[in-house]
């Protein structure tokens, strides 16, 4: 949903006419790691001394490093910019672009609901997942505010969420392996992904439910979603630490190649 | 005591002129009550008048410490009215829902701290002044549908010139005049739910010129959806259920991208 226009024909052509599903966990992860920040933009851009779009992508560009804020200052430039044609150093334009962006921010959220199937599989019963983001036409930031609200409580998520028994009591041997073969890994490029994550899941196992928080399972979400996918479904993913959260516990998934790689070779690939 | 404000909202999708000519399935009335202090009375009612002149009193209690618990008094009939489910009761709202085609007024929602009188309404109009003046944002006012009809007129009289140049040279000069309307749509009518329609539209078709890919037939279903929803006191859920009608066509309306700043930090995506 956030890839190139190449990069969404080649899972176009990939995955063909068949059903794509996803979990709500999934739907959550990309709250979290993209629509959230999206919606901390339109705050930013909500604030008073900001006065322009270009100020408040001057400050994000100067204050925030993150994958996750270039990412959405990767999408304000070709949403505001170059598709709607607004001025960056115009305060007139500034609630225009509250709009435009406002807009986005619930019909992302509304297509990322219905594109898929839902898989109807989510073991940890994520709490986060179901905070609905209210669409008020009259007050946009009003609705996302009821949002932020209910999503950035973790606290009352986590108490609502079974993301310790997934790990603790029903993966538990999964989650045993995994760990175990971490330990005859060796760290490479290869391996960062599925050690970075073992790491957190022995953190998990040494001390107990209390060590599980949302800001824990934004670390260890691949293995969540290899330990949850249904063992009849293939599992699509481009990260590596898949081959060895899948393979370990025989779940059928397939890497598809990076977005720069299919960009650059569109003949081979296609 | 409890304060209840002296405000209430009957609201929300009356048989007006505008649903009898979109063929509108019949509606729901919704009274919201406010109240400005959460500690809300164990009992509150409202009375509706049925079309046959008979009283219904609704009435709900909530002992402390409990669930709300709707109930009915007297010779109820289930299928006039209901208590709003749960989820619309907030800390300061309670909401009653009716159903328009059985009722002929609302007449009081009472509460023990305070009665608030409703206000009749006079046997074949399910609305009065009052409550015109009191209707939700969410429900367009007639200048805002004048405004709406007149710019939407203008987005699709382009888009209808689009349609006849689709695939051709020529139809640059017609994108130009679709992008100028509907800009000046969204920048009028903002506050609209239509606006979620007209923007994604907008963006599908702006976007790394997308307008030039389309073709003619779908820029003529693109005008249908438009027409069909446009016509509509539109909620915003079926504002976004247009949108989906929208993306359902082909038209991409979240082409953007912004994954390549993700892959940087991949955990190891493949570049092999």
């Amino acid at each position: 949903m956030l890839g190139a226009r190449a990069y969404r024909d080649y899972f176009h052509d990939e995955l063909g006419g068949s059903s794509a599903f996803i979990s709500i966990y999934i739907q959550m992860e990309m709250r979290r790691s993209f629509l959230r920040n999206v919606i901390s933009f339109y705050s930013t851009l909500e604030l008073p001394r900001i006065s322009t779009i270009g100020d408040a992508v001057a400050l994000w560009s100067d204050k925030f490093k993150s994958s996750e804020s270039k990412a959405v200052l990767q999408l304000i430039s070709a949403l505001l910019g170059d598709t709607n044609a607004l001025d960056s150093s115009s305060s007139t334009d500034k609630n225009k672009a509250l709009t435009v962006l406002g807009q986005f921010i619930v019909r992302f959220e509304a297509k990322l609901r219905t594109t898929f199937t839902d898989a109807s599989k989510d073991t940890t019963h994520c709490a986060r997942a179901l905070v609905p983001l209210p669409f008020y036409p009259e007050q946009m930031s009003r609705g996302f505010q009821e949002f932020i609200a209910g999503f950035d409580d973790t606290d009352t998520c986590r108490s609502k969420c079974t993301i310790d028994n997934v790990i603790l009591r029903r993966y538990k041997k999964e989650v045993d392996d995994y760990i175990t073969t971490a330990k005859t890994l060796k760290r490479s490029v290869a391996t960062s992904g599925f050690l970075d994550i073992t790491e957190q899941l022995n953190d998990i196992v040494k001390k107990g439910p209390a060590a599980c928080s949302c800001n824990r399972c934004a670390k260890i979400g691949d293995a969540v979603i290899a330990l949850d996918a249904p063992r009849e479904m293939r599992l699509e993913h481009v990260d590596r630490s898949f081959n060895e959260l899948c393979d370990l516990i025989h779940q059928p998934h397939k890497q598809h190649p990076s977005q720069s790689v299919v960009l650059k070779r569109p003949a081979e690939i296609s | 005591m409890v304060n209840i404000k002296e405000e209430f909202r009957t609201a929300t999708r009356f048989r007006s002129q505008s649903d009898a000519v979109t063929n509108d399935p019949p509606q729901q009335v919704r009274v919201v009550v406010f109240s400005n202090e959460e500690d809300w009375p164990a009992t509150y009612e409202a009375r509706a008048m049925k079309r046959a002149g008979t009283f219904q009193l609704y009435t709900a209690t909530k002992p402390r410490g409990t669930n709300w618990s709707p109930s009915h008094s007297r010779n109820m009939l289930y299928d006039v009215g209901s208590f709003a489910p749960s989820s619309d009761m907030s800390r300061t709202t309670r909401t009653f829902h009716f159903d328009v085609d059985e009722i002929q007024s609302i007449s009081a929602i009472t509460m023990p701290a305070l009665e608030l009188q409703g206000v009749y309404i006079p046997s074949g109009q399910l609305f009065s002044a009052f409550e015109v003046q009191s209707l939700p944002p969410a429900s367009i006012s007639l200048p805002q549908r004048i405004l709406r009809a007149h710019f939407l007129t203008d987005v699709i009289s382009a888009i209808d010139n689009l349609s006849k140049h689709a695939g051709n040279q020529t139809a640059a000069d017609y994108a130009n005049a679709v992008f100028k309307a509907m800009r000046v749509f969204r920048d009028t009518l903002p506050q609209d739910p239509f606006t979620a329609i007209i923007a994604a539209l907008h963006d599908a078709l702006a976007y790394k010129n997308q307008w030039a890919d389309y073709a003619a037939p779908q820029y003529q279903q693109a005008r249908d959806i438009l027409v069909k929803y446009g016509n509509q006191d539109l909620s915003p859920g079926k504002a976004l259920k247009a949108v989906s009608a929208i993306e359902d066509i082909g038209f991409d309306t979240t082409p953007f991208e912004a994954i390549s700043e993700f892959e940087t930090k991949s955990s190891g995506s493949d570049e092999g």
